[in-house]
């Protein structure tokens, strides 16, 4: 019974999002359409986090990996063109899962922009690093994860993904209608950033990713996290 | 009833072979300041945690421990929360928010206390503390000092009963440490907490104690009254808890000791006279001298007792001439080196008139700093806190430059040299042995370095360095399971690989306990023996009193007081030995105890 | 004297999310030019324009940038000015990239005064009673961010003496070295942090539901900025219902009809800008009028 309830009302709330997002596509508010898409995506995750009940150490866990991927770029200074923040996101999110990978993307974006400067970004760039971080720690359990392959190639398209989902807040917010022209003007304008990123990833993931799951694992078994990650 | 009934406990960590506390029993008394000493890895960290459910470590618990009357596993968790405050030896890492105020805040935000509760408490919590000034500063301006204040407030604003102190001044300078521990002492007294706490160096806070605990292998060995503790620390073998002692207490049982063999020779079977000789010893017992003061009143009674009956002017006499021969000569430098050299070894390192400063508008904390250190020297530079020990440390190191002046390596200018070369000539260890470790053992981390360094090869092409530094041990380890001092000598390893001719030390004595601090000194006496030449930055005064050749001072950006160790001791008057500051007028040039027992005998 | 910063956050809060909304939703170029003009003004009050002087210029750019994009991209508009590579440019195309580069600009430098006035303490307040558990982790993470920056610039000290970080090597050798520092600092923090957990759960952390020392009072002045605000803001959205405040440049550019009732418009639209900036003149007025009659 219970969960026909759920079902009925999960219904009813995409149904009203959907009419929602309709009108304003139709009244050409794209950037406010897109904003409530992206912050109630965010806000669910949220939502989740706060009712569950956490070990401490998982707290600041997270606080800390999200910390340290903010600050990452520091001794790359002498490389401008290079992004670790991504594979910092990923390793946290292969080795204690999806949720804490959506979270530490999430908070990485939240905490860096404090220091260099908040804008109408920061929600695209708290969604695309979240969802980094969330969609490896979904595949972190398939077979075609443990290979090195897959791994480089799921950190190259997300060296793009993470470009193209930061171009939209620019494009619908300045772009009046959504020209895709104009959309893909931005992409061309940042590919080489994006590819720079992309390969930064692979070269991180190729030499690094085997040592950092060792040291993460390690991390793990002593913060007592590891049966209640595995349980996923 | 006793606050804690510490009843047969034993601990083992998972995955442990052996058990790190084994079947201990203590009571501890309301309003004891009881003081836990130990060689690092003997368990006082792993006591300590469990005398609090919230912290206690995974791991398997047998016996039982009560607090005030109930067990501690059925404590409420307010009343756990609330009524045992604990402080951790990190100052920076116990720091949750971003400012003080925020931070003072914390703990009873979590209890759920009403705003104007809240309000109150940090009122008064910042009265007694003092600290208003920085109330509203960011964490990160703090110093360290500064940080375990505020842990100790916020800890304080629940108003507990009894506080855990896990060596808490470990990674503080000695100015620091002294107010927070009597700021600890203030606490015990005023408000009637009672105190437990685990620490190193007993100089500082033994006055303070009225028990003394020794824990080794995870045994109590001894738990009782100071001066008996102290007595019983000094009965054993050398080199057990003699280390642990403080300096005056030292003197005061070698003293005794020698005494005791020499009555005994005396009146060998006179039963009589030696149990008078025992009770009188045990009477003194409770007259231990621990401070400079106490140890003063005794030594001078000594003094006299001793030399009442033969040449009182002759003593004067000889001390004037001994003083004044040692100055010119300069015997003592030879005198303290275990390698000594009949000629005077080369100048290896000149630092010339060198000016540095952070950044443009600020003040030259360097100002026309120069010095030189003679090959295989060890030179000990000091220095007040932030007086630029350290800065002055990193531009011989080149990790800084200095604006103006120059620094030479055997007549070659260093900021000239390619900085692979420089890498070559000197190794510079930090303060924090933990910035050096990227690997899961410590062999790998070796071999690693060894690669970097350009040698191909197995492990046995450095096994010279791992028997030097008697690493066998924990070569499997990872580098953060071991213990500081290992961990240091896994740093010093990594260093002296490259083959430097010249070793950097910055403060290599903090949070390391005695026993560490002799195996360092070991070790330093062996490298000078190999014809290193070693600098480093200190606090530690007793240490440095001990082992260094050549002393200065860097005050107000230049070097002053520069000269052999005894020299340099005996001529200050605060910045000095706690031995020098007992037997000065008597003994001008004793500055450790060693010295003490060798002149005190002519 | 920054009596802006001081005013309840929800108050100022508001003003900064109204005032973002107004520039994507107004694209007038007269409302355009009035929010540019106050939030500058602001700027010059709030720091005497010490922050954005370090961003403007990049900020420009980026302006510059979509000006030029959008006449390249669009070819929508009656009036053609020409052709270039066989594409039509119009004059419609060209005054909405102006207008668009405009807006942006205004929301660029709009959140850098927002960044002055709503400090991170602030907007955690705002939205700690919805979210507790996920503001008090971006506490802990903003504690830790100077003492990550500090501890990395330490292990790069300490690399460096051990030969990494020259200037000749490689860029790969460079990649190498700089997450060889990460995972130094990684492997540090994380093991360290143990010890904040500990001390967290030591004070009770999770024991209950927490309460909070941190509160702003909503005194009479921020009841009354509050009402002008609301007042304002009700007459400027009505407005905007009817059409107000809204200027479309395609498919022909149209001149600027000014009405008596598009004034009265814009003029509410203007003291709702102001609010700020009374807020903090009558504070620097208030200051000189006690100190000269002391």
């Amino acid at each position: 019974m219970g969960n026909v309830k759920r079902i009925v009302l999960i219904c009813c709330y995409v149904l009203s999002l959907l009419l929602l997002m309709m009108t304003l596509w139709m009244k050409d508010y794209f950037i406010v359409a897109s904003l409530i898409m992206i912050g109630l995506a965010i806000v669910s995750f949220f939502i989740r986090f706060e009712k569950k009940n956490r070990k401490v150490e998982a707290i600041v866990l997270i606080a800390v990996l999200a910390a340290i991927a903010a600050v990452s770029r520091i001794p790359f200074a002498s490389l401008p063109s290079v992004q670790p923040t991504s594979f910092v996101i990923m390793m946290s999110a292969l080795a204690f899962g999806s949720e804490v990978g959506f979270l530490v993307g999430c908070l990485a974006a939240i905490v860096s922009n404090m220091y260099l400067g908040q804008g109408p970004w920061t929600p695209w760039q708290m969604f695309s690093w979240g969802m980094l971080g969330f969609t490896a720690g979904l595949l972190r359990y398939r077979f075609f994860m443990s290979s090195l392959w897959v791994k480089n190639a799921f950190g190259f398209v997300w060296g793009f993904l993470y470009g193209w989902m930061t171009n939209v807040y620019f494009v619908f917010a300045f772009m009046g209608a959504p020209s895709w022209q104009a959309y893909v003007a931005a992409c061309i304008n940042s590919f080489a950033f994006d590819l720079a990123h992309g390969l930064s990833n692979v070269f991180f993931i190729t030499i690094f990713s085997a040592q950092w799951m060792k040291m993460l694992q390690r991390v793990k078994r002593k913060y007592g996290l590891l049966t209640e990650s595995d349980e996923k | 009833m006793a606050l804690y009934q510490i009843e047969d406990v034993s601990f083992t960590y998972p995955e442990a072979a052996a058990p790190v506390l084994k079947h201990i029993h203590v009571q501890i008394e309301k309003g004891d300041f009881m003081l836990i000493i130990g060689a690092s890895g003997c368990g006082k960290t792993t006591l300590l945690h469990q005398l609090k459910m919230e912290v206690r470590p995974e791991g398997s618990q047998t016996g039982k421990i009560s607090y005030e009357g109930e067990a501690l596993e059925q404590l409420e968790s307010f009343r756990s929360v609330s009524e045992i405050g604990i402080v951790f030896q990190d100052p920076e890492q116990q720091i949750v928010m971003p400012t003080v105020w925020q931070e003072l805040n914390f703990a009873m935000e979590n209890l759920g206390y009403e705003r104007e509760d809240i309000q109150r408490r940090v009122a008064e919590i910042v009265h007694f503390f003092g600290m208003e000034s920085w109330l509203h500063m960011p964490i990160q301006a703090l110093s360290g000092g500064q940080k375990q204040m505020v842990n100790l407030a916020s800890v304080l604003t629940l108003r507990p009963k009894v506080l855990l102190l896990d060596e808490p001044t470990a990674q503080l300078d000695p100015v620091a440490s002294q107010t927070f521990l009597e700021l600890i002492a203030r606490i015990h007294e005023e408000l009637s907490v009672t105190i437990v706490m685990s620490e190193h160096r007993l100089e500082q806070v033994v006055s303070f104690a009225t028990k003394l605990m020794i824990l080794q292998h995870g045994n109590v060995v001894h738990c009782d009254t100071v001066p008996s503790t102290l007595a019983f620390m000094a009965r054993q073998e050398e080199g057990v808890f003699h280390p642990f002692l403080p300096s005056i207490s030292k003197l005061f049982f070698a003293k005794e000791k020698e005494e005791k063999t020499l009555v005994g020779q005396a009146l060998h079977g006179i039963e009589q006279v030696d149990n008078r000789r025992i009770a009188s010893r045990e009477a003194q017992q409770h007259s231990i001298p621990i401070t400079v003061r106490e140890g003063k009143t005794w030594f001078v009674s000594k003094w006299r007792e001793r030399h009442a009956q033969k040449h009182r002017e002759q003593d004067v006499v000889s001390n004037k001439t001994m003083l004044a021969n040692k100055r010119g000569k300069g015997e003592t430098a030879t005198e303290k080196e275990v390698h000594g050299y009949v000629t005077t070894p080369p100048v290896m390192l000149e630092f010339k008139d060198v000016y540095f400063q952070y950044e443009k508008d600020i003040p030259f904390i360097l100002q026309k700093a120069s010095f030189h250190i003679r090959q295989g020297e060890l030179f000990t530079l000091f220095g007040g806190n932030g007086c630029g020990k350290s800065t002055l440390l990193k531009t011989i190191a080149g990790m800084l430059k200095p604006q103006r002046g120059s620094i030479y390596w055997s007549g070659e200018a260093l900021h000239r040299m390619k900085s692979r070369k420089r890498q070559e000539i000197i190794g510079y260890v930090g303060q924090q042995p933990l910035l050096y470790f990227t690997r899961e053992t410590v062999e790998e981390q070796l071999m690693t370095r060894m690669q970097q360094l350009g040698y191909a090869g197995a492990l046995h092409e450095i096994q010279d360095i791992i028997e030097l530094f008697e690493m066998e041990s924990f070569l499997k380890s990872h580098p953060y399971d071991i213990s500081g001092g290992e961990q240091q000598k896994v740093v010093l390893a990594l260093v002296l690989m490259a083959n430097p001719s010249l070793l950097l030390l910055d403060e290599p004595t903090k949070g390391l306990d005695p026993k560490a601090k002799e195996n360092l000194a070991l070790l330093l006496i062996k490298l000078r023996a190999r014809g290193k030449t070693i600098m480093m930055v200190s606090h530690d005064v007793e240490f440095t009193a001990r082992y260094a050749t050549t002393c200065a001072l860097l005050f107000d950006g230049a070097i002053t007081a520069m000269s052999d160790t005894t020299t340099f001791f005996s001529e200050n008057f605060f910045f000095t030995t706690a031995m020098h500051r007992v037997v000065k007028e008597q003994l001008p040039t004793a500055i450790t105890v060693e010295d003490v027992l060798a002149q005190w005998g002519t | 004297m920054n009596d802006f910063k001081h005013l309840h956050p929800i108050i100022s809060f508001s003003y900064f999310f109204c005032v973002i909304l107004f520039s994507f939703m107004m694209k007038h170029p007269l409302y355009l030019l009035v929010i540019c003009l106050t939030t500058l003004c602001l700027h010059k009050l709030l720091d005497g324009g010490k922050a954005l002087k370090k961003s403007v210029f990049y900020y420009a750019l980026l302006s510059l940038f979509v000006m030029i994009l959008n006449p390249i991209f669009s070819s929508r508009g009656a009036t053609i000015l020409g052709y270039v590579f066989d594409h039509q440019v119009t004059l419609e195309s060209i005054v909405y990239g102006v207008l668009l580069a405009v807006a942006l600009f205004n929301v660029l430098i709009l959140f850098k005064a927002y960044e002055l006035v709503i400090t991170p303490e602030k907007f955690l307040y705002l939205f700690g009673t919805m979210l507790p558990k996920l503001t008090f982790m971006i506490h802990v993470s903003i504690r830790f961010v100077p003492v990550f920056q500090r501890r990395l610039k330490e292990i790069m000290d300490i690399q460096k003496t051990q030969g990494a970080f020259q200037q000749d090597t490689t860029r790969r050798q460079k990649m190498k070295e700089g997450m060889e520092t990460l995972r130094t600092l990684i492997t540090w923090s994380l093991e360290s942090s143990l010890q904040t957990a500990s001390s967290m759960r030591a004070r009770g952390y999770g024991i209950g539901k927490r309460s909070s020392a941190v509160h702003y009072v909503m005194d009479s002045r921020d009841g009354l900025v509050g009402i002008c605000m609301s007042f304002l803001l009700v007459i400027v959205m009505c407005g905007y219902v009817y059409g107000l405040g809204t200027y479309d440049p395609y498919p022909q550019l149209q001149p600027l009809h000014l009405s008596a009732l598009f004034l009265l418009h814009l003029l509410c639209f203007c003291l709702f800008l102001c609010i700020p900036i009374f807020v903090l003149l009558k504070e620097r007025l208030l200051w000189h009028y006690i100190r000269s009659k002391m």
